[in-house]
């Protein structure tokens, strides 16, 4: 197991050091100035020099490079153009908010999404199985931020049954707000529990096809047994990946959420700097939603080992 | 395909929208950046069949209009994910070796990232407007060509015709454009419908935020961004918009569908 560790830990950080390298190329690949761009027609040329000093672009990218890597390794992202305030403090400020709708739309996708596949693949060519495979079309068609409006327009505007937007959500704190949860959740997770749902149908589809599931009838197994016990246990590692690529990538949706139902999250952080052209913030959301990626992968791939012991000494 | 409704009526709604950008201005019964043809936020009816803006725009007109930023966006995108990944595929998958190890590292380093969080920090770095966003998107919808040609590539190389083919003396380019390439194109072909969908939801997502096509041109996801302030007075304006979109994103996959069924059976439902 420690060996498997290693190995998977070694060839992580190939990567790593290209997801550090594309996002420190954000500040380069800017057209014109970066820092005049960033501080607008307003600023004085003195301004200018100051922060190309303080951000050190006045020094080769090659040289920048290495020492930034070395400030990311010791957790200082730099500071903010706009509000001079640390990188990292202003996205852990903003982490909670994020967190809570991200969690939210995985459990809601998760429940959803692996019922409606298992119930999809077990009932295929019956009339279940085309009303799954349709919602799974509409869900994964609908844009996010469309079903967000919706949403509002019929649970807010015309049912007034929950706020329409810059609701807490509190919920750990403040159990009451747990109804303000609904309207981000489904707008949120409705497309990846179309993709979900779309996996687990094929995962368990392939799996339904396997001699030991025959076996497991033929010994006269109820249904039911067959399916959590044999298929679903084996079906299991692909829908696994899916939620765990899905939690990451949830955070690009949660931008539109975000900004739409003005949520102080990471993803209205995200907008908010880039309208201001606030690179530094922007480059540190980037890199550390590209590193939870890989280390999520990373616990992925652990869990399988855990799960299917195969892999290990594959 | 032929014989199946869902994939007959994607394929019609995906026509209707290549007329309707080709022929806007024949079709569209205003000038979709015209003011105060009359008041602001008037209802569908008539005169205006779907309806005037807060700024006494056409909606209709603006819908056709928009319909061409969506069409470019989801082509130009493509075609850049397309030819590059192609080109990348090919080369990683049938030289292989340390070129092979890089092109796929740098796939994984994309692939780290939500595909709309990579594109809006493109974007933030080369500045808001349209043409960064095809490029944005282009770069961030690469990376799938390239596994997908490099996978398959790797898979015809081991075929016995590729054997075949090198016996006979044929070169490299020859083999690759004769005999790799038709054989992997199918799933390529798949991918490039649901990437084409897949853009045109970015774009309009992107232009919702404020950081894709700028006013007073017309796209969807900027009309879809200016009717979330009249959620209460007009709901009619986001439901027409919202609805367009989502008809043919819907269309789109539609037809993608039904070109995966054709070449993998196991996906029918």
């Amino acid at each position: 197991m420690s060996g498997y560790l290693l190995r998977r830990v070694l060839e992580i950080v190939p990567t790593l050091l290209l997801i550090t390298l594309l996002v420190f190329s954000l500040l380069q690949v800017t057209g014109g100035d970066p820092i005049a761009i960033m501080l607008g027609p307003s600023a004085t040329s003195e301004l200018v020099e100051q922060v190309r000093h303080e951000l050190e672009l006045d020094r080769p990218a090659w040289v920048r490079y290495p020492v930034w890597l070395w400030r990311v390794g010791q957790g200082d992202l730099g500071k903010s153009i706009r509000t001079r305030r640390p990188v990292l403090d202003m996205i852990l400020a903003r982490v909670p908010v994020t967190v809570t709708l991200a969690a939210s739309a995985t459990l809601f996708s998760i429940l959803f999404g692996v019922s409606g596949g298992i119930y999809a693949a077990t009932r295929r060519g019956r009339p279940g199985s085309y009303v799954v495979g349709v919602a799974a079309m509409v869900g994964g068609s609908v844009p996010n931020y469309f079903l967000a409006l919706v949403l509002m327009v019929v649970l807010g505007v015309e049912l007034r049954l929950v706020p329409i937007a810059a609701f807490s959500i509190d919920v750990l704190r403040d159990p009451q707000t747990l109804p303000n949860l609904l309207m981000p959740t489904l707008a949120l997770g409705a497309g990846y529990t179309a993709l979900l749902s779309r996996i687990t149908r094929a995962s368990v589809l392939e799996v339904l096809e396997q001699d030991f599931v025959r076996s497991a009838r033929a010994k006269g197994l109820a249904e039911w047994a067959v399916t959590v016990r044999h298929v679903l246990r084996n079906a299991l590692l692909p829908i696994v990946t899916q939620v765990a690529i899905n939690a990451v990538y949830l955070l690009g949706g949660s931008v539109l959420i975000e900004t739409i139902f003005a949520l102080p999250g990471i993803g209205s952080l995200l907008v908010e700097s880039i309208i201001a052209r606030d690179l530094p913030v922007v480059q540190g959301i980037t890199l550390i939603v590209g590193f939870l990626f890989i280390v999520v992968n990373l616990l992925t791939d652990l869990l399988y080992s855990i799960l299917d012991p195969r892999i290990r000494y594959a | 395909m032929g014989r199946r409704p869902p994939a007959l009526a994607g394929g019609a709604v995906v026509i209707l929208l290549l007329v309707a950008a080709s022929l806007a201005p024949l079709l569209a019964p205003h000038d979709p950046i015209e003011q105060a043809l009359g008041p602001g936020l008037t209802p569908p009816g008539r005169p205006f069949l779907l309806g005037l803006d807060s700024l006494g725009r056409d909606v209709a007109s603006r819908l056709i209009y928009g319909s061409r930023i969506s069409l470019l966006v989801g082509a130009i995108t493509v075609s850049i994910a397309f030819t590059v990944g192609l080109a990348l595929g090919v080369l990683a998958g049938y030289y292989g070796g340390q070129l092979d190890r890089l092109v796929m590292r740098a796939c994984d380093a994309v692939f780290s990232f939500p595909p709309v969080l990579l594109a809006m920090a493109l974007i933030a770095a080369l500045g808001p407007n349209i043409r960064n966003v095809m490029i944005a998107l282009g770069i961030v919808y690469t990376p799938r060509y390239i596994r997908l040609v490099r996978v398959g590539v790797l898979a015809a190389r081991e075929q016995e015709y590729v054997a075949a083919a090198v016996a006979a003396g044929a070169r490299d380019g020859r083999i690759l454009r004769l005999h790799v390439l038709p054989n992997i194109l199918g799933p390529v072909v798949v991918q490039t419908s649901f990437s084409f969908g897949e853009a045109i939801i970015a774009e309009a997502a992107l232009s919702f935020l404020g950081i894709g096509t700028q006013p007073p041109t017309p796209s969807w996801g900027l009309m879809l961004s200016e009717a979330r302030d009249y959620l209460a007075q007009a709901a009619w304006y986001p439901g027409i918009v919202g609805c367009v979109l989502f008809l043919v994103v819907l269309a789109i996959n539609l037809v993608g569908d039904s070109l995966r069924d054709a070449l993998d059976p196991r996906s029918t439902w």
